[in-house]
């Protein structure tokens, strides 16, 4: 049975989890008779590091070491609320932050939305109204008149410790900010958004984010050029081995082009592709080259990576990504910025960014899904669908859909390569996150990846075997399309932990890597059917 | 000075009290910095938005005539205002009683329109023909239908709060008072009924501050009963809460709606630029960093970051 934490014992002072994840509590997968065990943290982590919300850690903020650090912990995270709530300190964010502080009638209507509070077994602290109103409680408290005049008869009632924000900014990275909850709320209340402003207000004031999104995602993708650590010289050496691996794949010899000034279009993929999935950037290089498109790639640092975790954490650090993209493309003189499949990159630099863009550095940005389901349309290539004669079911990744509207192309295209594609229930902007929104899907730490697994990744797992109910146990080979990186790689994630790959034969990729192993001009198939990778 | 002087008084003040903080809270919203976007599809503005798309499903979307359809925004609009859409679609239970609750207050807003109408008449000593009964029926009609459902609504939504396990223990007390606050308006007004069947002592009483006699002292004043005075006195009381709550969430309805979920409109449309969406980022642009962690360029202008 799941228990219900209330908020004063969220921040009481104490050394065990709110809440212990046990499998029995979790929501049923059908289909599936047994799965990994879930395992308790090791004490070496738990004596440092603040576990006590549930057990596992995706930040894992250190203990502080006397009441000086802990009251500097509260101080900071409210002077951070404090500008985050100033239109000067945080005009990026400020009118829709404050509306969904102000106005929430506690309903509930957003709870069973969250796939990760319905996948849980419904945990309390996992639903997107418990974590907004711990944040309204000390908002009340601190920054309205309501709250200083009448006290807990407004705030509710909740202590002000150290752990209370330590759990507070844990929490924040148990939602996928997929925003399903603001889009049932009848008020327009955005949830997802306080989790993020949540997130922000650790990162820009307590300097304290997921190692991955900052250290390891952001600063070190300004620094040496994208968050995977790959520099300009290693990403020159990746395309020419792409050249070499189209050539020994399909017999056709691409010249990938680099850097040629004055192209029409500027293509950035997520720099993760190149290392983990270098078919989709060698498909989208075959399917550009036979539609006779002007295109270049960059190599200019940050200008092959198209990520920007920012979008899931920090305002600078999206605004620095996004302008140095944009100033990339100027420099080459491209007329637009097209961005490959990955869902956080089309969110933040064709959506996000467009009110970070003056009239002297703007330039037009798109996602690579409308171009591709136009050439498909136009039939700028020879393509067989029976190629594709296996069971296809299409991922929507939350950024693409629901948060940029972007949900025919991809199914103009599978429509017409894919004989046996069907829909995931729901979909399209209904769908649910495949649990690696908001970075989960690049965070590793400590043992983050049980608890995503476990959870965030299990309403994904149950619409999966769902989709693929009828063939499910027939031993043939099965295909997520997930035109997204980030998607990609929690898939991945999750048909290795559920053994997806060797009980049912369920795969994964992206949606390019489908059209080419449709065409005709490609005599091997570009799909292999016999591995998982 | 007699009680029928305070109850005008009361009336006066709590109105324009009210209304002068709400306009200064909208216009605290309405002030804000035009944000990132951070749209929520599916637009009903966009022409796309049957499927849930947007105008970025199309090839270089930036060439093309990107129509707002403020006709369907207005219906969805409506949808929701009216049935609550979403909450039906999602929480099926809190939505029996919360239907109500608020389509009894949409009823009494038009039954005050309507009382208001009838004293306009009295004012104009009209007091017979086809206008005059219709809005004399019509305000009995809605005010009483208006009153009960209310009252269900309210009474009904207090107890699912204190018996949904999934909200009750984040529930604070001034969640349960709102509710009650409302319920008692209603209880009084249920209870003026029986002195005031038909709204005519409520029909005069409008007229007297509408004829701006409620300001005078020593002018004929007419007849309020005890029962519908306090229902005045609590309405009054009820104005001066009504701006600090969230209440008046059909206001920043507006906002998350119109100005966060539904605003995705681009700074280029047919290759020409929004000049003003263009001064607008600029002026954000300007503003200083205030932020304090390390990789924070604190006191820089965004522009510089």
């Amino acid at each position: 049975m799941s228990k219900t934490v209330d908020p004063k014992e969220f921040s009481r002072e104490n050394r065990e989890p709110l809440i212990k994840i046990k499998l029995e509590d979790l929501l049923k997968l059908e289909g599936l008779k047994e799965e990994p065990p879930i395992k308790d943290p090791p004490a070496v982590w738990t004596q440092r590091y603040d576990f006590t919300l549930d057990g596992h850690a995706a930040v894992g903020i250190p203990i502080p070491k006397n009441e000086e650090e802990k009251r500097a912990l509260v101080e900071k995270f409210l002077n951070g609320l404090e500008k985050d709530l100033s239109y000067e300190g945080n005009w990026t964010f400020a009118q829709q932050f404050k509306l969904s502080l102000d106005y929430c009638a506690k309903c509930g209507a957003c709870e069973d939305a969250c796939p990760i509070y319905t996948a849980s077994g419904k945990q309390n602290i996992y639903s997107p109204l418990y974590r907004s109103e711990i944040l309204r409680r000390i908002y009340r408290k601190h920054f309205t008149a309501a709250g200083k005049l009448f006290g807990t008869l407004v705030t509710g009632d909740m202590d002000e410790t150290w752990q209370l924000i330590t759990r507070l900014i844990e929490l924040s990275y148990r939602c996928n900010i997929c925003r399903r909850c603001a889009q049932v709320c009848p008020i327009g209340i955005d949830n997802g958004l306080i989790a993020r402003e949540i997130r922000k207000i650790a990162s820009q004031e307590l300097g304290i984010a997921a190692k991955e999104l900052h250290e390891n995602g952001t600063v070190l993708q300004l620094k040496v050029g994208s968050s995977t650590g790959m520099n300009p010289e290693g990403f020159k050496k990746i395309v020419k081995m792409m050249e070499e691996d189209i050539e020994s794949k399909t017999g056709l010899r691409i010249k990938i082009p680099v850097d040629e000034k004055g192209a029409d279009i500027l293509l950035i993929h997520n720099a993760g592709e190149f290392l983990s999935w270098p078919e989709n950037p060698e498909a989208y290089a075959i399917i550009f080259e036979k539609a006779g498109l002007s295109w270049t790639l960059s190599s200019e640092p940050v200008g092959y990576d198209s990520v920007n975790y920012g979008v899931w954490y920090d305002d600078i650090q999206l605004a620095r990504i996004a302008k140095k993209h944009v100033e990339i493309a100027h420099k080459l003189g491209v007329k637009r910025i097209v961005v490959g499949e990955c869902g956080h990159a089309t969110k933040a630099l064709v959506v996000t960014a467009e009110r970070l863009l003056t009239r002297e550095n703007y330039i037009p940005r798109e996602s690579v899904l409308p171009i591709l389901a136009e050439i498909v349309d136009k039939g700028k290539l020879d393509l067989d669908p029976l190629k594709n004669d296996f069971p296809v079911t299409l991922h929507d990744p939350c950024n693409i859909v629901r948060l940029s509207g972007i949900v025919e192309p991809q199914r103009k295209v599978l429509k017409k390569i894919a004989p046996r594609f069907r829909e995931m229930e729901p979909h399209g902007v209904c769908n649910y996150c495949c649990g690696g929104g908001s970075g989960f899907a690049i965070m590793h730490s400590y043992n983050f990846d049980q608890w995503k697994n476990k959870v965030a990744s299990r309403m994904k797992v149950k619409q999966i075997l769902d989709a693929f109910r009828q063939e499910l146990n027939d031993g043939g080979f099965k295909y997520v399309c997930a035109p997204c990186s980030n998607c990609k790689g929690e898939i991945r994630d999750f048909i290795s932990h559920y053994k997806l790959w060797d009980k049912f034969r369920i795969n994964y990729g992206g949606l390019a890597e489908l059209v080419v192993n449709a065409m005709n001009e490609v005599k091997n198939p570009y799909i292999t059917n016999n591995e998982f990778h | 000075m007699t009680i029928v002087n305070y109850v005008a008084y009361a009336a006066y003040l709590s109105f324009v009290f009210c209304v002068v903080i709400t306009i200064l809270k909208v216009s605290k919203y309405a002030r804000a910095p035009m944000h990132l976007r951070w749209e929520l599809y599916p637009v009903p503005s966009e022409e796309e938005h049957e499927h849930g798309g947007s105008y970025l499903e199309r090839p270089e979307w930036w060439k093309t005539d990107i129509k707002e359809e403020k006709g369907s925004e207005l219906i969805d609009m409506f949808k929701e205002m009216i049935f609550i859409k979403r909450l039906y679609n999602s929480k099926r239970t809190q939505w029996y009683f919360s239907f109500l609750f608020h389509g009894g207050i949409y009823l009494l807003l038009i039954w005050f329109v309507a009382i208001f109408i009838g004293s306009l008449f009295e004012l104009l000593k009209i007091t017979s023909g086809i206008l005059f009964t219709v809005f004399f029926y019509a305000s009995l009609v809605l005010g009483y239908i208006g009153i009960s459902i209310t009252f269900i609504g309210a009474v009904g939504l207090i107890a699912l709060r204190a018996t949904d396990k999934k909200i009750n223990y984040l529930s604070a007390p001034v969640d349960y008072f709102n509710l009650s606050f409302i319920s008692l308006i209603m209880l009084s007004m249920i209870f003026s009924l029986f002195y005031d069947p038909y709204f005519n002592y409520a029909r005069s009483f409008l007229a007297y501050l509408i004829s701006g006699n409620g300001l005078l002292i020593g002018v004929k004043q007419p007849a309020l009963p005890v029962a519908s005075s306090i229902t005045v006195l609590l309405v009054c009381l009820f104005l001066l809460y009504l701006p600090f709550t969230k209440m008046t969430h059909f206001l920043g309805k507006y906002f998350t709606y119109h100005k966060v979920q539904w605003d995705s409109r681009p700074n280029m449309v047919a290759e020409r630029f929004d000049e003003k969406k263009l001064e607008l980022i600029k002026k954000n642009l300007d503003l200083t960093v205030p932020w304090d962690a390390p990789h924070a360029p604190k006191g820089k202008r965004w522009d510089e970051v």
